[in-house]
Parts: structure tokens; C-alpha cells; sequence
């Protein structure tokens, strides 16, 4: 072991002062996903906070996964290739959860991302419930829409929604988002 | 009319739909790994049945679908729609069906996202508080 092993250590210590629940970093499918759910299932039922939250924080947990997921369907079904690692981290301190994940992203899917975060940051609690009634009224099955998606951990956080998009190249960006759920 | 039985799994509900017995139940948790696939068969068993339904005209006995969610997803909550909106049809057209809505005594979320659709429809709902 040398010096150039020491970020395990680091990685423990950020870890450990940012309370995280669950970390993942790798490849997301479904397999993964079902794993994290269950994963997450066992320690919200460890962590003594009311169970209207540790539900909202389940709902959103599953919504942002299946987010990802789908956002790397889309750039398979365009038969265009990015990088699939993601990472995902559940964390908590006394006053709120935090549920952040990070994916890559092509540059020019930034601004549909950005104005669909944005729209539904500039609605009140109502707003975002009208929206999601107007989403989830139209039936007709739009593959790998995450809309009603984002739009349900809006009104589930009751938080403003978080975004930031690193630029990795002139094609790709890491797209980071974050959720706060208060902890009562 | 076949009864359309599916068995329940981590993140998909039970389902049984049997016209002869008059029993419409979804039980669990419905987060599927492809909902489309999930949901397609239960919807065109809806249809059917609906269909169905509209030929007899004169139907008297009560259609009651019990939804019983732990939770639900986003996306299964547009294929719910789908099938509310349909029974709606049969309300319409005087049959007596209703949704019965039941939820666990603590889970608030999911007493709301009922009366979410209840806002969205004309078709009865029903809500039943059970202990968890």
C-alpha cells in the first residue's frame, strides 16, 4: 500500500462526515437498481425518522434511479454512445435528506433538461400538482418521458430541484442533480 | 371473460380480475422494470372487459377494482389512469363500478395520490383506512 491508496481513506472520511446512507458508482440496470431499492428499504427502516418521509425519500429514490436509466436509454435508442458510469448517494444530517446522482450527458440534451427542471422550479406546490394532473391525464405511453418523473419529486421533496452540468468535452457534460427532503 | 391473474413480485403488484367470482384487485408494489411490458396485458384485459360490460347494458351488481398500493411509480401511475379512465366509460353509461382506494392508517402519501385521481374523474372512489 502507498500513498496513491490513500483515497480510499478519503473517500471513507467524506463519506462518513456527510452521513451517507448508500453510495454507488458503476454501470446502472435494472438488477442494480432493484438492489439499491432494497438496499435503501433496510436502512430508512435503521434511521428513526416518521415514515411520511422515509416513504417521500423511498418514492424519490426510485423515480431519480429510474431517471437515470431511462436517460441512457434514450442515448441507446439514438444509437449514440456515452459513458454509462452514473453514481448515486443517499445521505442525511438533522435536518434533511439528500439524494444526489450524477450521469453523463450529451451537450446538446442540456437546455430539454434544464427547461424541464426549470419549469417546474418556477411553480408553487399547486402549480407543480396541476402539472403533474395535466402529466399524468395524458395517457397515451411516451417511452423513456421523465416529465411526470420530475415533476413527482418536486411536489414529493417540496424543495427546490438542484442541477448542475459539468463540461467534460465539446460533446459530453456530467450532469449532476440533488434533491433535499426535509427530515419532518 | 378469462380471469387475468398475475402473482406478485419485489416491484410488481398481484393482480386477479375474475368476472365470474366479481373480483378486481391490484395489491403491492408497482414499480416495473419495463412498465409498458407490465401493463399492457392488464390494460387490454380491461378493455376487454369493459367492452364486454357495455354489450350486457343492464348489469346490476357492483364493479369494485381495489387498488392497495405500497407504492406505485410515476410511470405505472399513467397506465392507473388508463384503466380509471376506462372504467369511467362504464360509469358513464350507468354501470355501478367504483374504485375502492385503500391505503395503510399512516400512509398519508398514498391516501393523496388517490384523491389525486379522484380530482382527475367522475368514477366513484371509495377510500379504506386499514391498520398496516
Amino acid at each position: 500500500m502507498g500513498p496513491e491508496d490513500n483515497y480510499i481513506y478519503d473517500i471513507h472520511l467524506k463519506m462518513r462526515d456527510n452521513n451517507v446512507l448508500l453510495a454507488y458508482t458503476g454501470e446502472l440496470d435494472m438488477k442494480i437498481i432493484d438492489a439499491l431499492i432494497t438496499s435503501v428499504k433496510l436502512k430508512l427502516k435503521e434511521v428513526k425518522y416518521f415514515p411520511r418521509v422515509q416513504k417521500r425519500v423511498y418514492g424519490i429514490m426510485v423515480e431519480c434511479l429510474e431517471a437515470i436509466h431511462s436517460g441512457y436509454d434514450i442515448t441507446k435508442k439514438q444509437n449514440r454512445k456515452i459513458n454509462p458510469f452514473s453514481i448515486f448517494t443517499l445521505s442525511c444530517d438533522k435536518d434533511y435528506y439528500y439524494l444526489i446522482s450524477g450521469r453523463y450527458i450529451f451537450n446538446d440534451n442540456i437546455e430539454f433538461q434544464r427547461a424541464q427542471i426549470d419549469k417546474i422550479n418556477a411553480l408553487n406546490i399547486d402549480g407543480k400538482k396541476q402539472l403533474y394532473r395535466e402529466y399524468v391525464s395524458d395517457v397515451t405511453v411516451k417511452e423513456y418521458n421523465t416529465d411526470l418523473a420530475m415533476v413527482d419529486i418536486a411536489i414529493k421533496s417540496n424543495n427546490t430541484l438542484t442541477y448542475e452540468f459539468r463540461k467534460v468535452d465539446d460533446t459530453t457534460s456530467f450532469y449532476i442533480f440533488q434533491v433535499k427532503i426535509k427530515v419532518n | 371473460m378469462q380471469p387475468l391473474i398475475v402473482v406478485a413480485t419485489e416491484s410488481t403488484p398481484h393482480i386477479i380480475f375474475d368476472v365470474t367470482k366479481n373480483v378486481f384487485e391490484m395489491k403491492g408494489e408497482s414499480r416495473p422494470e419495463n412498465t409498458k411490458a407490465f401493463y399492457d396485458p392488464v390494460i387490454d384485459w380491461v378493455k376487454k372487459f369493459c367492452a364486454q360490460t357495455l354489450e350486457q347494458k343492464n348489469r346490476t351488481q357492483k364493479i369494485s377494482f381495489a387498488i392497495f398500493f405500497e407504492y406505485f411509480s410515476s410511470s405505472s401511475a399513467k397506465y392507473l389512469m388508463n384503466i380509471f379512465a376506462r372504467l369511467e366509460e362504464l360509469h358513464k353509461n350507468n354501470i355501478p363500478v367504483e374504485v375502492k382506494w385503500v391505503f395503510n392508517d399512516i400512509d398519508i402519501e398514498m391516501q393523496e395520490a388517490g384523491e389525486e385521481f379522484q380530482k382527475l374523474l367522475t368514477l366513484p372512489f371509495k377510500f379504506e383506512r386499514v391498520d398496516h
